[in-house]
């Protein structure tokens, strides 16, 4: 019975070593390794922008540049609450991402979008722009 | 280079606020050692810095450093006086690495956890925030903080931050904040240094924990499973609350297993703030306090002078608790912040019908955790082949309080599951039970290794000081 134990024992133990090494060592599906080396030589804003996307991220900031920290605003042309939507507004805060009273809309990749009432404030490369309340 | 500085005085002053009030509950209580007390004080500090910034707001008093500090002081000047009384008695219990030596299997395990450790060290801290929850529901709220130099009694302060979970305590967002305002930027990516040290705190405090009822190499072992499950290390980086709670909830619990053991009061007030904590960071707390209280009522059922037990657990319990759980809910109602997920008000016939027809792909969900090797290692065949195998275990004292403590987790997390009023319960599912199974996660393992204890303690591979 004693080395029955000790057998089971060391067969558990040893599938769970084998398992951790396994998926310590595999990639994950989001590509964590891959993303950590090239992390690894950027600042911090080289980092947010690898991680938003180097386009999206630049149309954010030059959401932040062209209105003011207590503008209120919505997308257009990004899924309701997407990982994207959500990162622009953290990183667009103080400003206020809202359904309605909005005074500003960002137009991200969603050429000839357009809302009355409103005309285009800046235009950010044709396709992404912001829009105005007149 | 300043700002790591700065980094490491905030997690210094934080260890510091948790071992003042640690050191002043243990009174002097020997047999804790250095690692024990500082990993504790770390959990300890984080929870308490959190409800002090509660309690500062709701006194509209700002967030200042100096002040914050300052408040710890009694207890501080208290607790050097206790090192001070106890390193010149000698009293102070030391480490026994002796008990590993010239084990190979223990060099490796020592080194397979290091570099687990490093590997979540440099996964947190590659990236900034940028997970879902720990933008929406942490770090944006932690960023309101900052600038208002407070937590906004106001709601109209978090308005048009998206669609998170406005009622989620806010502990995470605090404990950034408090960081924040120690390096003095606004600097998401170093911030990100809590939870690695949540990690190492959590596995650190459960092997002492453990050790307290097995031997050293056995406890190590166990802590050894908790350190490499793959979904518990995940959470270690990417800056959610779910890690946190799962610290206060187990930990929690195994000084509240303790009490039962030795009757020591200040096992009673450890376990009630960190249960405490607990609420401060996740909502979850309540079925864990509600499971706290169940086997706290069945141990007082067991003793003969029941009067004093009630007057123990009311002074050494219920107080603490509810003194720190009571900001956070001021705060709420204040804010009006309620959980849209779960109203048994709003809950009707046919909303109980679709949720419970959910329930065979939920028992395929949860089978396809317990059995998949991915995020778990084999940690819950384990567990359950210890329950079915060993369940005699139960029937005795106190282990039996260890089942029943999961067993009324399992059913409240069930039955919240069975009244959920959120938009899409396949959705809420599919992204929540493995999370949901990290809270078990740690009296899982504490369970499993009582459990095993009678059929290992006799290999050899568990008996100290011996050469393999």
């Amino acid at each position: 019975m004693h080395i029955f134990k000790t057998r089971l024992f060391q067969i558990c133990l040893l599938i769970w070593l084998v398992l951790w090494v396994i998926f310590f060592f595999r990639e994950n599906k989001d590509g964590e390794y891959k993303d950590f080396f090239v992390l690894a030589g950027k600042n911090l804003e080289g980092k947010r922008a690898y991680l938003m996307g180097e386009g999206f991220y630049g149309f954010v900031n030059f959401c932040s540049q062209n209105t003011p920290p207590e503008a209120r605003y919505k997308f257009a042309g990004l899924g309701p609450m997407k990982i994207e939507e959500v990162r622009a507004i953290y990183h667009l805060w103080p400003r206020r991402a809202v359904e309605e009273n909005f005074e500003y809309i960002f137009v991200y990749d969603a050429k000839g979008f357009s809302e009355e009432g409103f005309f285009m404030l800046k235009d950010f490369n044709g396709s992404s722009y912001v829009l105005k309340r007149k | 280079m300043m700002e790591i500085l700065k980094l490491l005085l905030a997690i210094l002053a934080t260890v510091l606020i948790g071992y003042s009030v640690l050191q002043s509950v243990l009174n002097g209580r020997e047999g804790y050692t250095l690692s024990e007390k500082a990993s504790l004080s770390f959990g300890l500090g984080i929870g308490l810095v959190a409800f002090e910034m509660i309690l500062f707001s709701i006194l509209g008093w700002g967030f200042n450093l100096t002040f914050l500090a300052l408040c710890w002081l009694p207890f501080f000047a208290y607790a050097l006086y206790i090192t001070v009384k106890q390193s010149g008695s000698g009293r102070e219990n030391k480490a026994g690495a002796s008990a590993f030596k010239g084990s190979k299997i223990y060099k490796i395990i020592f080194f397979i956890m290091s570099l687990q450790i490093v590997s979540i060290f440099l996964r947190a801290l590659s990236k900034p925030i940028e997970s879902y929850d720990g933008i929406i529901n942490f770090g944006i709220k932690a960023k309101i903080f900052l600038a208002s130099n407070a937590v906004p009694l106001i709601p109209e302060a978090f308005e048009g931050i998206g669609r998170g979970h406005m009622d989620y305590p806010i502990l995470i967002p605090l404990i950034e904040t408090w960081i924040y305002k120690f390096i003095g930027s606004y600097n998401d990516q170093l911030v990100k240094i809590i939870f690695p040290l949540v990690f190492v705190a959590f596995i650190v405090t459960f092997y002492h924990a453990t050790r307290r009822f097995y031997n050293r190499r056995y406890a190590l072992l166990f802590s050894f499973f908790l350190c490499t499950v793959p979904q518990i290390a995940n959470y270690a980086t990417i800056g959610y609350a779910d890690l946190t709670f799962t610290f206060f909830v187990t930990m929690s619990f195994i000084f509240l297993f303790r009490y039962f053991a030795e009757e020591d009061n200040s096992c009673l007030i450890i376990a009630s703030l960190l249960s405490g904590f607990s609420f401060l960071a996740k909502n979850e707390a309540v079925s864990f306090a509600f499971a706290n209280l169940v086997v706290i009522a069945i141990f007082i059922l067991r003793q003969k002078s029941k009067l004093t037990q009630i007057k123990r657990v009311v002074g050494c319990y219920v107080i603490p608790l509810v003194i720190v759980t009571a900001g956070w809910v001021l705060i709420k109602g204040k804010l009006g912040f309620v959980n849209t997920d779960i109203d048994i008000t709003a809950l009707t016939m046919k909303r109980l019908g679709e949720n419970i027809s959910y329930i065979p792909f939920f028992l395929n969900k949860f089978q396809q955790e317990i059995f998949g090797p991915k995020k778990w290692n084999i940690l819950w065949i384990l567990v359950f082949s210890g329950v079915i195998l060993r369940h005699r275990r139960f029937r005795e004292f106190p282990g039996k309080l260890i089942g029943i403590f999961m067993l009324v987790n399992v059913v409240v997390y069930f039955t919240a599951n069975m009244i959920y009023m959120g938009s899409n319960l396949y959705f809420h599912i599919n992204t929540t039970l493995s999370r949901f199974m990290i809270h078990f996660s740690g009296v899982a393992t504490f369970m499993m290794a009582y459990l095993f204890w009678e059929d290992l303690k006799g290999l050899a591979f568990f008996k100290e000081g011996e050469n393999e």
